[in-house]
């Protein structure tokens, strides 16, 4: 269920909440989570049961093997990892490569890296087993199990207790979940102009190297403002129950190197690349060589977690010869002592590798890509959607989207500036007579449950769910 | 020691001024919520279908003159009707000398809803016809009579009741199989079944089934309830009230089952019960209702000295588009121009000109690779005409309407 979907919004956010701080004031901070935990698993089963069932399932194996490894010693403790490991990884690989009765499980992907995560940071004495309770939650924290950030155990255990929440905090998340929420629709502003083409491109019909070129300029545009609003909300709705979840994205259009976009896109998954794959290869001491292999090859791997296709593989592989550019530029520079910056010509190289990358990842097969960047390269139809009256507003709305995301401050920069000013507009609302703020409250609800009644399928799934 | 009156009263006035403040505090909180959930739903772009019906006596209800709002089914776009009740321009009804008038019926197909007044296949009719040098110099008006739901026995009522006013001199009916066919009989019409009159046949004779007056009678629109109509159309949230009350009755609607039609016909029988030959008696029934309809509306042209001509129009489900149904013309093994073959056979059996439209639309899709239906925000290919598909077929109707009309004037 997208954090978008009203019934996530009407229902399950304020019964969540609700829920929890009640649970809070009058019980303990053991009730709020447990609290929480229930939202969870209903936030689960609300979207796929069959999601619920394997995601528990998944969980108590992990926790139990955790337990074994924190109290083995020796070599045991290397098979109990690797066992973990080959669990998680083939988990991943039988529900990503085959397609079972059951589907794709919601999260699969970043659930399964949380608890390899976990696995690793137990192995390495890292983190201490908790209790089952915060395992759970942990692993299955509704705003980010489906698509992350994904958060590094060790520096999230404990769990921050339910009793320090400040209204600070709250007021906070609030703001953080308000701004994704409007990322979202920015990105779903996109989606008209990006699944036509896509789709064309698909089934052999007729596409004009204009309608290609706006397609790839706002798919690219769309997994931005999508992934990223989505990261917001989710760190949003972490503020809520007092989760400090870790930022994901840092302006990654503003990024003049591959090497630079990928420390500012999904900062978690290249956190849990780089520590947990790249170094771990062999051969990272040996030179340059071997590195740039290692790096190619955790960039497929990169590209395979997000799906199980070859455009995906093509993708990660394209990345990685990009980084390997990159790296070797730099190297070349150092050695010759170049000092001289062309910051612009820099980042209109990275943006147009990145978006040609895009193609490769939302083209549904290589023919597709193909043809994809064979139109844009002018071979196309002119007579298809989007050459008529219509080109100058998509040309002028895109535009627009592009000076935000490559221009505009982000949502921490945003945050940052304005933390004070939320700050105390949340004690002044605090401070407030309850006639003015509850009526209110209970009108919005009223209205946002006859947008859920009306608009029930007119949400669309955040891209990153289906990974 | 008892207290003071005064006290007492003190005390309750007290309590009051409070309460009557809560109140206060309550209302005003209630009333900042409603606007800003009205500019909520303003800046996020949501609209809500408006309403552009009003009741009629003897259609059971046609367009509202001057009714404005959103259409959001498949494109979102701010519309207006004119004064008379048309998706076209306002016009007197006195006809002008040397003006030469076409009145084109049909359903939502040509009332092209989702298209403004200038981008409708009948506004590039008479566009393309006034430039048409053997039709010069006669000016031609083309009237969009188009309403959205209208089965053959309400454009016969429209064609007596409204369309003469404005003494046409020739009646093109655009015959579309989905409304025209599915819903001229009350068992097949599912979205507006008591609200629409019926054509039957009693005693072999074609008569009309007014039953629907009583439903007029009991939830007809009246004059304020336009005017409501009116300023729902302009309020977001009463445009929402509307429409969660519509989900509300839609959804306990679906818990009476599924669409009888379906179970009898199959999940699919929008997409081919009336493109193949009838697969049951009820459907013959609707065929025979259609043609005699038909052959009313040419008799009523007959009788007020005007010409009668049919245009068979396509569809997408006939595979007509460049679009994700370009199946055509099979469904299966079932060839989908039954429609065109039988009314064609009824034309000339009966005489009148008629305009088959399946052919040359899907190849002008086919060749020129475009979709003529749907929209990108939506569905290309599927469902009503886009501006494209409008223009395309006003301009072929053209094409063909030429030549019969120049016959028609002697040149």
């Amino acid at each position: 269920m997208p954090f978008t979907d009203y019934r996530f919004l009407v229902f399950l956010l304020p019964a969540a909440t609700g829920g929890f701080w009640l649970a809070r004031r009058y019980a303990s901070d053991a009730a709020a989570q447990i609290w929480l935990l229930i939202a969870s698993a209903v936030f689960c089963a609300w979207t796929s049961p069959t999601s619920l069932a394997v995601l528990t399932v998944s969980a108590l194996f992990h926790y139990r093997l955790s337990r074994t490894l924190a109290a083995a010693e020796g070599a045991r403790r290397r098979t109990i990892l690797i066992l973990g490991l080959l669990a998680g990884v083939s988990t991943l690989l039988v529900f990503k490569c085959i397609r079972t009765p059951l589907g794709l499980p919601l999260g699969i992907s970043f659930y399964t890296f949380v608890q390899i995560y976990y696995l690793l940071d137990v192995y390495r004495r890292e983190a201490e087993p908790p209790s089952l309770r915060d395992y759970l939650l942990l692993v299955g924290f509704f705003p980010k199990f489906v698509a992350g950030p994904i958060v590094r155990p060790a520096d999230s255990l404990p769990l921050p207790a339910p009793h320090r929440i400040s209204r600070q905090a709250v007021a906070l998340g609030l703001a953080l979940f308000s701004m994704g929420f409007a990322k979202k629709l920015l990105a779903d502003s996109c989606a008209s102009w990006v699944d036509p083409v896509f789709a064309a491109i698909s089934k052999s019909q007729a596409v004009s190297p204009a309608a290609a070129w706006i397609a790839v300029l706002a798919y690219s545009f769309q997994i931005y403002f999508d992934f990223s609003g989505y990261s917001d909300m989710a760190i949003g709705l972490g503020r809520l129950f007092g989760w400090n979840i870790p930022v994901n994205f840092n302006s990654p259009y503003k990024a003049s190197g591959m090497i630079e976009f990928w420390r500012r896109w999904h900062i978690t998954l290249t956190g849990f690349l780089t520590e947990n794959v790249y170094f771990r290869l062999p051969g990272q001491r040996k030179g340059a060589l071997y590195q740039h292999r290692n790096l190619f090859l955790t960039m497929v791997l990169c590209g395979f977690w997000h799906g199980a296709g070859w455009t995906f593989g093509l993708w990660g592989a394209f990345h990685g010869i990009c980084l390997i550019v990159n790296h070797t530029w730099r190297a070349i520079r150092r050695e010759r002592g170049w000092t001289g910056h062309a910051p612009a010509l820099a980042r209109i190289l990275t943006w147009a590798s990145i978006a040609a990358g895009w193609v490769l990842f939302r083209a549904p097969s290589l023919g597709s890509a193909k043809r994809m960047l064979w139109v844009m390269l002018g071979f196309g139809d002119p007579a298809s959607p989007w050459t008529g009256t219509a080109l100058p507003r998509v040309a002028l709305q895109l535009a627009a989207l592009g000076l935000l995301a490559c221009a505009g401050p982000n949502t921490q920069e945003i945050v940052g500036r304005s933390k004070d000013r939320i700050a105390a507009f949340a004690d002044r609302v605090a401070a407030l007579h309850p006639a003015w703020v509850f009526p209110g409250l209970a009108t919005l609800w009223l209205i946002g449950v006859m947008l859920f009644l009306t608009q029930q399928n007119a949400h669309s799934p955040f891209i990153y769910a289906i990974f | 020691m008892p207290s003071s009156e005064p006290d007492h009263l003190r005390a309750i006035a007290g309590v009051l001024r409070r309460f009557t403040l809560s109140c206060l505090r309550a209302m005003v909180s209630i009333v900042l919520a409603l606007l800003l959930a009205e500019a909520g739903l303003r800046l996020g772009g949501i609209r809500f279908e408006g309403s552009f019906y009003t009741s009629d006596w003897y259609t059971g209800w046609r367009l509202r003159p001057n009714a404005e709002g959103w259409v959001t089914t498949e494109v979102t776009r701010f519309i207006r009707i004119n004064s008379q009740g048309r998706n076209d321009h306002a016009r007197p009804p006195v006809k002008r000398a040397g003006v030469l008038r076409i009145a084109v019926l049909g359903d939502s197909q040509t009332a092209s809803m989702s298209v403004g007044p200038d981008d409708t296949a009948s506004a590039f009719l008479e566009r393309r016809l006034n430039a048409c040098e053997a039709v010069r110099p006669r000016a031609v008006e083309v009237f969009n009579f188009g309403v959205p739901g209208f089965n053959i026995a309400q454009m016969d009522l429209q064609l007596r009741q409204e369309v003469w006013n404005y003494s046409p001199d020739i009646v093109l009916l655009q015959f579309f199989s989905g409304n025209g066919l599915m819903n001229n009989r009350r068992d097949l019409n599912n979205a507006s079944r008591d609200q629409a009159p019926y054509h039957v046949f009693r005693n072999g004779r074609l008569e009309v089934d007014e039953s629907f007056r009583g439903f007029i009678l009991t939830n007809g629109r009246a004059a304020r309830h336009d005017q409501v109509a009116d300023i729902m159309n302009r309020i977001g949230l009463l445009g929402l009230a509307d429409a969660a009350r519509v989900s509300i009755r839609e959804l306990l609607a679906s818990r009476g089952g599924a669409d009888p039609r379906a179970l009898k016909y199959g999940t699919d029988f929008q997409t081919r019960l009336f493109y193949y030959p009838p697969p049951d008696p009820e459907i013959e029934d609707s065929w025979r209702l259609a043609e005699a309809g038909i052959l009313d509306m040419r008799d009523q042209a007959l009788g007020h000295g005007a010409k009668f001509w049919l245009a068979v129009d396509a569809s997408t489900f006939q595979g007509s588009d460049f679009g994700p149904a370009n199946e055509f013309p099979h469904w299966g093994d079932q060839h989908l121009l039954y429609p065109e073959v039988r009314l064609s056979a009824l034309a000339t059996r009966e005489n009148f000109p008629v305009l088959l439209l399946s052919d040359y639309i899907q190849d002008y899709g086919r060749t020129h690779r475009i979709f003529l239906s749907g929209w990108p925000e939506g569905h290309l290919g599927v469902g009503h005409r886009n501006e494209t598909g409008h223009r395309i077929v006003g301009e072929y109707m053209a094409a063909r309407l030429c030549p019969l009309i120049a016959a028609e004037l002697g040149r």
